[in-house]
């Protein structure tokens, strides 16, 4: 192999590299151009399968018994020319003994696996480095977007049992149409939820109350001050949810 | 033997490998076993360079790139599955969000109005809490497959799916609404839900002169 990594010249590994970058984008690019697949990355693939599988169970319940063809077909061409003819061509042909200039039929496979090696190598870094910067921004944003939810269910529960309890009268453990004497530790959802990230806020009459939620998400990238998500809801008689902030 | 007859031989034996865990659903299990046999072609690769290669050169090249393109194989893959099963969970999470607060929104806000406009009438009470839901919402109650439905005004372009809200009991002093989710899973796994399925979140709203109470009851 030593003598043939030789033979190349520098302009033939300039031709090398450009070979195989140009495989690396054109080949998604092609196959999304013939709507035969996306990507001959494995497990991309795989990734790719288990995300329609999630949606599917999101919007129905169960997932079907779906084939996904171009999925896993795309992933078995990758495995074999990106594992096993790349590698192999690279290095049978490269070790097979014979290092003669000669040897055409050698040198052209061993240059091929070389350059479907290097594809190899190089979508995997691709997939590797640019999917572990997406992931992570998806993470902050989806944590965020969770929290918001919780809080928002967390605040439209707290509102509904502050509703009921204003509309109760006093003989029935209600406020009969006044907040006055209402704390928020004695609604019955209070309890279960996180100290500290709800309370009552300052309100101008005794038919208007002002629920804050506030908290962090679980999952932050910097400044986890600067995240804090804060809800604000008012329920009067007229109105039992009235979002007032959404920051 | 010729080297095409190995990477023929091996491109068989991976196409076999890969279809063995079944044709449909998830690809894990069937790029796993394809994968499995390429991590003992790479060995085989590993001994043929180790025997057939003639300088160190010939080995750390080839031992090398073999090294590089398994770790990193092996990385994407943990990494894609990580990210998968977040992403499941994710979905799961905002599904589960979605129907607790729209069981939530659609049993409450008719059940707590009737409760209101039924504690205005004061000491002179002309009707019942349930008929004042009746008089209200009755346009909302139809009855599909012989069961009692309550379908909010706001969701009946989409009353099929998840949550359905069914009115099980329209009595003199109560009345009971059932918000039961199609999709999110509840805590009892063996739960008997009350369109007859298995499993499912479900939540039962009470209304009663004495207040509403809401339970999650799976």
């Amino acid at each position: 192999m030593k003598e043939k990594i030789k033979q190349i010249s520098a302009l033939g590994w300039v031709a090398i590299f450009l070979s195989s970058i140009s495989i690396t984008i054109l080949i998604p690019e092609m196959l999304q151009y013939f709507e035969v697949g996306n990507t001959v990355e494995p497990w991309r693939n795989a990734y790719r399968v288990s995300t329609a599988i999630a949606i599917e169970i999101f919007s129905e319940g169960t997932p079907g018994e779906i084939v996904y063809t171009k999925e896993r077909l795309s992933a078995l061409a990758g495995i074999i020319i990106l594992f096993i003819i790349g590698p192999g061509l690279f290095l049978l042909c490269g070790l097979n003994g014979n290092d003669e200039p000669t040897d055409s039929n050698s040198f052209i496979g061993f240059v091929s696996g070389l350059i479907i090696t290097i594809s190899a190598l190089f979508m995997m870094s691709v997939e590797v480095g640019m999917y572990t910067f997406i992931y992570d921004n998806s993470k902050v944003s989806a944590s965020r977007s969770s929290k918001t939810d919780e809080i928002r269910l967390n605040l439209s529960t707290l509102a509904t049992e502050s509703y009921q309890y204003l509309v109760l009268p006093e003989e029935q453990g209600g406020g009969g149409g006044s907040f006055e004497d209402l704390h928020i530790e004695n609604l019955p959802s209070y309890s279960e939820l996180e100290p500290g990230s709800y309370r009552f806020g300052e309100s101008p009459s005794d038919t208007l109350l002002r629920i804050i939620g506030s908290d962090k998400p679980d999952y932050t990238a910097g400044d986890e001050q600067a995240e804090e998500v804060t809800l604000i809801v008012n329920v009067q008689p007229s109105d039992i949810l009235h979002w007032k902030k959404n920051r | 033997m010729h080297k095409g007859w190995w990477i023929f031989g091996v491109t068989v034996l991976t196409i076999i490998a890969f279809y063995i865990p079944g044709q449909a659903g998830y690809l894990w299990s069937p790029i796993t076993c394809a994968m499995g046999i390429v991590g003992l072609y790479f060995t085989g690769l590993v001994i043929y360079i180790l025997k057939m290669g003639r300088s160190t050169v010939d080995r750390d090249v080839g031992i090398g790139a073999l090294a590089l393109l398994g770790a990193l194989t092996i990385y994407s893959g943990l990494f894609n599955y990580d990210m998968a099963e977040w992403q499941h969970q994710n979905l799961m999470d905002i599904r589960k969000t979605i129907d607790k607060g729209v069981s939530l929104a659609h049993t409450q806000e008719p059940l707590l109005h009737s409760l209101s406009r039924f504690h205005k009438q004061g000491n002179k009470s002309d009707s019942t809490v349930t008929q004042i839901f009746r008089a209200r919402y009755g346009g909302q109650i139809e009855t599909i497959n012989g069961e009692m439905r309550f379908v909010p005004k706001q969701l009946a372009d989409v009353h099929e799916e998840s949550p359905l809200f069914f009115l099980k009991e329209i009595g003199r002093d109560s009345v009971i609404i059932i918000a039961q989710s199609l999709q999110v899973r509840g805590r009892d796994p063996s739960f008997q839900n009350y369109d007859g399925g298995k499993g499912k979140m479900q939540y039962r709203a009470i209304l009663t002169e004495g207040g509403v109470n809401y339970e999650r009851e799976n």
